[in-house]
């Protein structure tokens, strides 16, 4: 009896290193391209050779990242199209995600459908068509393209929050509404102190896809009012008087700058996060 | 008799709010959805260029023919399927054997946690412009490596790699469906196992029999979701194009020029948006085709427990 616990013991401690031995492994790969990325942006801006790890600290390059480009201009565009699209998802799409999940309406279930049917709809149906529909009614290269498409709400997330509320016990909102609370008590005491997870959730999804989104600004908007996400699509980095000659070193370093706010928010979130996508889960 | 009721309601009352809330979804929807979507469907049988919207002439599916015996279009469309062969299914393995594994381990799960799925959220741009410099063919990371193995430098942004290049770079940053695939994993009750160790079911009976059907809806999701953006790959291709000075608009090589490439030259390099907006359903109807064909397989691998 005792050999065949040991045994079984055995095995599993077995199993144990195998798999932390896999996960430092992968801990490894996916981890070193991006110490990789932050001690090329290091090296010196004229060395052409990339260097495998912290050899060099030439901090001026982020100076230069930051001063050869308009950079604080590309912030400023970025942090209004953040904004934009976490007003859209954190007060919109939790509105309607509400409304799908607590209360009743005649025409209720064709509208959730529609909600279904747009997740399904790929990105690019929209976009083009959009893009020669904004040109059409004149709204181009204006931040409203983006506060419109905010205010029309994401149907993913509407997805999201609707799957999210209806996992809510009904015997609490039942007891405020004995209580007397209204529409906004309700959504402010009762509904959002509880849905701190999802919350997070929208609010990570929103920053991220805002800070990332190259497409959207690159098509709607001109230069002046590109995003840093879409200015550095462009050659920015380069030898005045030899424009061929792209300055790796202070691109890195501008990636790392755009990066790391996104890392730096990922980290602060991460709890949260998990969280939420257990309770929202996507089951059914 | 007939006692006099208040017109609206607690009931009434909802349904009005409800239809306040939905409102600004609803109308938007109608004003930037579906309009443009059907003024897009109109202008795909138009000669459209951009600057003739007061003189148009009606080509009925002319363009859409011309899609169809576009050799390049074609080509790329078979390009585009070929790279998503290659990274859909091993992105899914990535992102479930990761979550397999880390299920696994119950201490340092969060810094393992965090370490794999930061690629994923690591801005595309960044990651195309950092993926240069490792595939660079003098000193990258990548050849470095390689050259430790003794094998010989290779020219992974050139004609004959760059389709392997984009694949790794590619599934490094698949690793966005780890958090569902983990949290679905942490929901399987524990007594399905214990049951089935009872039974003496093995390890692999254990994950063919229980594993994978309780978390089928989740990898159901993802793989939907992979096949719909794997079709309209674009940003990667074009951050690893030869010379990026065109933005968004730089042509990669040919092994990487995929179907949105062409589309998207089509209309913002040339103007063609008649021709581009035909190209545009075309992929938007391969796509329909593919959501249907795997929505009507759920029933055979997709399992909706209690």
């Amino acid at each position: 009896m005792g050999q065949v616990r040991n045994r079984r013991k055995t095995k599993k401690t077995r199993e144990a290193i195998l798999a932390y031995a896999t996960l430092i492994a992968l801990g490894v790969i996916f981890m070193y391209p991006l110490v990789f990325l932050a001690a090329n942006s290091l090296r010196h801006y004229m060395d052409r050779i990339p260097i495998m790890f912290f050899t060099e600290f030439h901090f001026e390059n982020y100076y230069f990242a930051v001063a050869m480009i308009p950079f604080f201009r590309y912030l400023l565009n970025t942090l209004k199209l953040v904004a934009i699209g976490v007003f859209g998802s954190v007060v919109m799409d939790f509105l309607v995600g509400y409304a799908f999940a607590k209360l009743n309406a005649p025409g209720k279930n064709f509208l959730f459908k529609l909600v279904l049917f747009q997740i399904m709809v790929p990105y690019i149906a929209i976009q083009i068509p959009q893009f020669v529909w904004y040109n059409t009614i004149g709204i181009m290269d204006t931040f409203w393209v983006f506060f419109l498409s905010a205010l029309g709400g994401s149907a993913y997330n509407i997805f999201l929050v609707k799957q999210f509320l209806s996992s809510f016990p009904r015997e609490i909102e039942e007891a405020a509404k004995i209580d007397g609370a209204g529409f906004a008590t309700q959504i402010t005491k009762i509904v959002i102190p509880l849905s701190k997870p999802l919350y997070v959730l929208l609010f990570f999804n929103a920053f991220v896809a805002a800070w990332n989104d190259y497409m959207g600004p690159s098509m709607f908007l001109t230069e002046k009012n590109f995003t840093l996400a879409a200015a550095m699509f462009g050659k920015l980095y380069f030898l005045p008087n030899k424009p061929e000659i792209t300055l790796e070193p202070v691109q890195m370093a501008a990636c790392v700058l755009f990066t790391v706010p996104v890392i730096i928010l990922f980290f602060f979130c991460q709890k949260f996060l998990v969280q939420g996508i257990v309770t929202t889960g996507l089951k059914g | 008799m007939v006692s006099k009721k208040k017109f609206w309601n607690a009931k009434r009352r909802e349904a009005m709010l409800f239809y306040i809330l939905v409102f600004p979804f609803v109308t938007l929807f109608i004003a930037i959805k579906l309009v443009p979507f059907f003024n897009g469907l109109y202008l795909s049988m138009t000669n459209y260029t951009g600057y003739n919207y007061d003189r148009l002439n009606w080509v009925g599916i002319n363009n859409y023919q011309r899609v169809l015996t576009d050799a390049q279009a074609m080509a790329a469309l078979g390009r585009t399927f070929l790279i998503g062969l290659l990274t859909i299914p091993a992105g899914l393995a990535i992102g479930l054997g990761c979550a397999l594994l880390l299920n696994k381990a119950r201490k340092g799960l969060g810094v393992f946690r965090t370490l794999i799925y930061l690629p994923s959220i690591v801005p595309t741009v960044a990651a195309g412009l950092m993926w240069r410099i490792i595939f660079n063919t003098n000193a990258g990371l990548l050849n470095t490596i390689l050259g430790v193995f003794g094998v010989e430098k290779i020219l992974w942004l050139g004609y004959d790699h760059i389709r392997a290049a984009l694949i790794i770079m590619m599934l490094w940053s698949s690793t966005g469906t780890l958090l569902l695939n983990l949290a679905a994993l942490q929901g399987i009750p524990v007594e399905l196992y214990e049951s089935a160790a009872l039974d003496g079911a093995n390890g692999w009976a254990k994950f063919s029999r229980i594993t994978i059907p309780m978390i089928s809806p989740i990898l159901f999701f993802n793989l939907l979701m992979g096949i719909i953006n794997g079709l309209q790959l674009y940003g990667q291709v074009v951050l690893l194009a030869p010379d990026g000075s065109n933005g968004i608009l730089s042509i990669p090589l040919r092994p990487t020029y995929t179907y949105m490439v062409h589309a998207y030259q089509q209309i913002l390099g040339y103007s063609r948006f008649g021709y581009g907006l035909a190209m545009m359903w075309v992929l938007v109807f391969v796509i329909a085709i593919l959501i249907v064909v795997v929505m009507r397989s759920q029933k055979y691998w997709v399992f909706y427990g209690d």
